[in-house]
């Protein structure tokens, strides 16, 4: 388990360094510089603040500078909101992120797993019907629409929620209802079908068979092995509540790295965007490393498959 | 034929697949409900009451009445018309990006499971590196840097989407390999390639069909994401993602701008999730939970 | 068991429930609170890139520096006429080229320091220097030396005329009589900087230190920064060093960076600002039957225009450019598609740009005309046109305008142009290159003078962009430059537009308004064609 875990993190490093590359690359061969604005400054000036931010060096000498602030930590500075650096708005945006992304999951989760559960155990009769087709709502219905649409109803005609913000729980209602109802739905189909699949094992008709009471069948062995199933699910699942933010963030005006990210991208706001990607990847690897640990961790059946 | 008759009859795997998903409700209404959207679509040039680009701008939006069943937009155009239109260009996105991403996973899942060792390795890394790069940023810079047009947008998103069905296939492959049939059929002297193409893909159907039809709705669902961001289609073509992107900035004053399409979509996503869902618990050999 | 956990489970989503469902003690606090500050909720349309003057160029940027800092002079908040603000007076030689300013010997920065000539002129040496690469360095050359320091052709500060005689006395000398110079000093690129804080931070020749963040800057204005939390707000506080602190009666301005619009229209209805940046054109309508006095629209010193590329056939022929111009309707777009109360624009100023209105315009939808001149080019009917693709930044107005149009020149002269948006950068950066055919574009005045809108034209002019070269025009604008008469100016700018406008390299399309939402608990809030509303002349009821 060890040597696994330590392979793991030592395979992820030339993935970061090939996540560094391919987005240097993007940004070079993508058309529109951060500096292009409607009023076109004389030319002499925007040779100035080509030499400022050393756009006129060869790409190549531009690409090892910037490797080398990575690799001491220096994200650089924002071209778009100079006296900025990257790791300043990242620092300022992440927490945000964060906040929504793991009340986010938390209510997917919570939901998805009860939902899951019930569904299983009273299958193919309403009760299995019935919370999988509401679940099935929060994947169906894009955020992009069930944002606005609770918006509506809740601030706008209730007056119960704001409109828009970060700061109290009333806030932060809506927004993580919104990112988290898709992978609600996920986890309940993927709780359902797991719960599914170990309660027709032979220890639980074994257990059954004892005059275990049902209740415990549930939670203490069936449970188990429903959730391992979840968890591997984690590693996707946070990838996409991060890039999913970045919708939720833009209809509540959420002061996340989402919003930031997007407005790099628009800006060309090189130094920002090649930061965030570093990010997130990182992230994103860091989970799915977890998640894959915890797997293996609450299944070692799992591990086999990986000596290969 | 009575239950019965029909078990004792000893069915392949398919006609037993076929037989639970017609059980499962929710699935057939699934499947009546794309099948009745497809053919709308098919047929859309032939029945739409008016042109998707013509506009009326004295005319403006108006609520659904006798002229217009869904009302129109702001610059007077039907809006049943470009529901109609909408969902041709939706569902081609849908099949067709999810067609290039089946192409491209089952090839690479079946060459990385069947060769193993180095190769594999490699080809999974490569598919673990892609999972890490914050896919919305590779498509808008596919998108920017090459131009919009619809073929770029199916290749984009196709490109994307492979990436679990290569990881899906791949763990199938390398657990058929286990199984007794195959070496059999080494034994017997088959030339690998046929192997590959005939046995295993095969056996692999199943799982690609789930995924397949759990694909297209989630296809259909970024590319109204990206409509949103502004890299969908072109104007004045729309897909349902474009039509609902914009009705709902007029969500309060012309609620069926937003309406009409975002229940169409809607619900078409249900049905193809509940037909994909109904196709998993009857495809799926562990299935033995009647 | 499992019942009970379930009849939990629901009695729990119950109590829930009802908690959320009392009407939220509202911790932001929304307009009429008992709080006894005055606050003005400002919606400021975006993040400030930073708060540097000499770095800037937009307009969210320019609310903020407007609370902030002053220049020599200020607008009247009705009239536009340049009023006295950090100098206390000034006079103009009889030739027009000399200005010789008189410092207001009041004017203090946030930390008490006097407000001196000296501080101008180091100012102007800092927006001037050339590894500063300000984009608006170019509002200062009608300086005497300005261009050629800006463009490193001299290191010699002492050689831009434009000098601190001494404590209070301010001189600037003109390299040719500017009758609208004044009105050029209302923009944010000839305003004042405190010489030692930028010297602290090493800021002299470079951007991007942190001189501007709330504890470290010092400012002249009505205001002083107070906190900036990124994406959030923005906010500051009155002033009390500031030489008219009197007048000012707003204790604190919030600048709340809010992009999107449909969200920045649900944040003034519920209560959450006094003002917005913009509205969603949708919603105009709507504000407008009920006669809603909460909506403003007003013109705006702007034109809203699409650029040909002249140097790709068929626009390298005027007739096509002018077939192309005659046969849109202009009413139809601004009553239908933008609906907000914009005027249609057959010439490119707009009207009565400081009294001047071009005599020559391009005449009302003239189809038979257009489609003659269509058939002479050669197209009758659209036969054998190329499909052209019209070029756009992505949003919503454009798309609906470009739409219409593309149906307009299909219904009248039969020919098929294909739509193209890119994102912003994108469409700067192709623009810039000349790769288009038609592009979308607007121009929004620096200073209320013809000369801003009209000086874009001319050979290789960085804001030209169609390849369009006329050697006529070239010296009418230059001459222009340099006449002091006003009524020969305009004459010489009525006949520079006519032939702008005979040739057409562009297609005016209106002028625009600036349309917001306004609380009526806002006084002294005044519209005028720039759209500046002093912080200092603003109360809250």
């Amino acid at each position: 388990m060890l040597k696994y875990s330590i392979k793991r993190l030592l395979e992820s490093l030339p993935v970061l360094l090939i996540v560094v590359i391919i987005s240097f690359t993007l940004m070079k061969v993508a058309p529109g510089g951060p500096f292009d604005s409607e009023k076109t400054a004389p030319i002499e000036v925007q040779k100035e603040i080509a030499k400022m931010y050393k756009l006129d060096q060869p790409v190549y000498i531009q690409f090892k500078d910037y490797l080398f602030n990575v690799l001491k930590g220096d994200l650089g500075v924002s071209y778009k909101y100079p006296g900025r650096t990257v790791n300043e708005l990242i620092a300022k945006g992440l927490p945000i992120t964060f906040e929504l992304g793991f009340y986010a999951l938390s209510y997917a989760i919570l939901i998805g797993v009860l939902f899951g559960v019930i569904a299983a155990i009273r299958k193919n009769t309403m009760l299995d019907y019935i919370p999988m087709s509401t679940a099935m709502i929060g994947v169906c219905v894009p955020s992009l629409l069930m944002g606005p649409s609770l918006v509506l109803v809740f601030s706008l005609w209730m007056g119960w929620l704001p409109v828009s913000g970060w700061d109290t729980w009333q806030h932060k209602l809506l927004p993580s209802l919104t990112l988290g109802s898709a992978y609600a739905a996920y986890i309940a189909r993927i709780t359902r079908g797991g719960m599914l699949d170990v309660l027709v094992q032979d220890y639980i008709r074994t257990a059954r068979a004892k005059g275990v009471a049902e209740k415990w069948i549930i939670i203490r062995h069936s449970l188990k092995g429903a959730l391992t199933t979840v968890v591997a699910y984690l590693g996707p699942a946070v990838a996409g509540l991060l890039t999913g933010s970045f919708v939720v963030e833009k209809i509540f005006q959420i002061p996340g790295m989402g919003r930031y990210y997007i407005q790099a991208a628009f800006n060309r706001d090189y130094t920002m965007i090649m930061g965030m990607t570093i990010m997130f990847s990182f992230l994103l690897i860091t989970f799915n490393y977890i998640a894959d640990v915890l797997a293996i961790a609450m299944n070692p059946k799992l591990s086999f498959e990986n000596k290969k | 034929m009575s239950q019965t008759e029909f078990i004792e009859k000893g069915n392949s795997l398919w006609q037993d697949a076929f037989y639970r998903l017609k059980k499962n409700k929710l699935a057939m209404f699934g499947f009546v409900f794309v099948s009745i959207v497809i053919l709308l679509a098919i047929i859309t040039p032939l029945i739409a009451p008016y042109s998707y680009q013509e506009q009326n701008l004295i005319l403006g939006a108006v609520p659904p009445n006798g002229d217009h069943w869904f009302g129109t937009d702001t610059l007077g155009r039907d809006l049943l018309t470009r529901v109609l239109y909408g969902g041709r260009i939706s569902l081609m996105v849908g099949f067709v990006a999810t067609f290039v991403s089946l192409v491209i996973g089952v090839l690479w899942g079946t060459i990385a499971g069947f060769l193993g060792g180095k190769v594999d390795s490699v080809m999974m890394r490569i598919v673990d590196i892609m999972f890490s790069l914050p896919f919305i940023l590779f498509v808008i810079m596919l998108m920017v840097v090459f131009g919009r047009n619809i073929f770029l947008i199916f290749i984009a998103i196709g490109a994307v989407e492979w990436l679990p069905m290569a990881r899906i296939v791949r763990s199938q492959v390398v657990n058929l390999r286990k199984q007794e049939f195959v070496e059999a059929c080494f034994s017997l002297g088959f030339s690998k390639r046929r192997i590959i193409l005939k046995h295993l893909i095969l056996n692999v159907l199943g799982q690609i069909i789930i995924y397949t039809s759990l694909t297209i709705p989630s296809v259909m669902l970024f590319e109204s994401f990206l409509s949103y961001l502004g890299l969908g289609i072109q104007p004045p073509m729309s897909s349902w993602g474009s039509l609902i992107s914009s009705g709902v900035e007029t969500m309060e004053e012309f609620p069926w701008l937003f309406l009409f399409p975002g229940v169409v979509f809607t619900l078409t996503l249900f049905s193809l999730n509940f037909l994909g869902d109904g196709l998993r618990d009857a495809l799926d050999p562990r299935a033995s939970k009647d | 068991m499992f019942q009970n956990i379930r009849y939990l489970l629901s009695l729990s989503i119950m109590g829930a429930f009802l908690f959320t469902c009392s009407p939220s003690k509202s911790t932001k606090s929304k307009l009429g609170s008992k709080s006894s500050q005055k606050i003005f909720k400002f919606g400021n349309g975006s993040e400030p890139t930073d708060l540097d003057p000499h770095v800037v160029t937009g307009v969210p940027e320019h609310h903020i520096i407007s609370a902030l800092f002053e220049g020599l002079v200020a607008p009247h908040p009705k009239t536009l006429k340049p009023m006295p603000a950090a100098a206390e007076s000034w006079t103009i030689s009889d030739d027009l080229m000399v200005y010789t300013f008189k410092i207001n010997p009041q004017a203090k920065w946030s930390n008490g320091d006097a407000v001196t000539a000296h501080d101008f002129e180091f100012s102007w040496k800092r927006i001037l220097t050339p590894t500063l690469a300000s984009e608006y360095a170019y509002m200062l050359y009608p300086v005497k030396g300005a261009e050629a320091y800006n463009k490193n052709k001299t290191q010699d500060f002492s050689t831009v005329l434009a000098k601190a005689v001494d404590a209070q006395t301010f001189k600037v000398t003109l390299k040719a009589p500017t009758p609208y110079f004044l009105s050029m000093l209302f923009h944010y690129s000839s305003w004042p900087v405190h010489p030692k804080t930028i010297a602290k931070f090493g800021a002299e020749k470079k951007r991007g230190t942190q001189w501007t963040r709330p504890a470290n800057i010092v400012t002249n204005g009505p205001f002083t920064l107070k906190t900036w939390e990124l994406n959030k707000v923005l906010t500051v506080v009155k002033n009390p060093n500031y030489w008219n602190a009197s007048i000012v009666k707003l204790d604190g301005v919030n600048f709340y960076p809010v992009d999107d619009n449909g969200a920045e229209e649900r944040m003034f209805r519920n209560g959450e600002l006094h003002v917005t940046s913009t509205l969603p054109v949708h919603k105009i309508p709507f504000y407008q039957k009920k006669k809603d006095p909460r909506l403003n629209i007003s013109p705006y010193l702007g034109t809203y225009y699409y650029r040909f590329n002249v140097k790709k056939a068929p626009l390298n022929n005027p007739k096509v450019r002018e077939a192309l111009n005659l046969s849109i309707d202009r009413s139809l777009i601004t009553k239908h598609v933008t609906k907000a109360g914009e005027m249609p624009s057959f010439t490119f100023t707009p009207p009565n740009t400081a009294g001047y209105t071009s005599r020559y315009q391009i005449s009302k939808n003239n189809l038979e005309k257009a489609k003659a001149l269509l058939a002479e080019a050669g197209f009758k009917d659209g036969v054998n046109f190329p499909k052209l693709t019209l070029l756009y930044n992505t949003q919503d107005n454009h798309k609906k305008i470009a739409e219409a149009i593309q149906q307009m020149w299909k219904k009248n002269l039969g020919i098929d142009i294909e739509l193209n948006n890119q994102e912003w950068k994108v469409y700067l950066s192709s623009v810039k290159k000349g790769d288009f055919d038609i592009a979308r574009a607007g121009w929004i005045g620096d200073y209320s003078d013809p000369n801003t809108f009209l000086d874009m034209f001319v050979t290789d002019g960085g804001n030209n962009q169609t390849g369009w070269s006329n050697k006529d025009y070239d010296s009418l604008i230059a001459k222009a430059a340099m006449t002091q008469s006003t009524s020969d100016r305009l004459a010489l700018f009525n006949n520079a537009e006519e032939i702008l406008l005979t040739e057409l390299p562009i297609m005016p399309i209106y002028t625009y308004t600036s349309k917001y939402l306004k609380s009526e608990s806002v006084v002294g809030w005044e519209s005028n064609i720039l759209d500046v509303h002093p912080f200092q002349h603003i109360d809250l009821k």
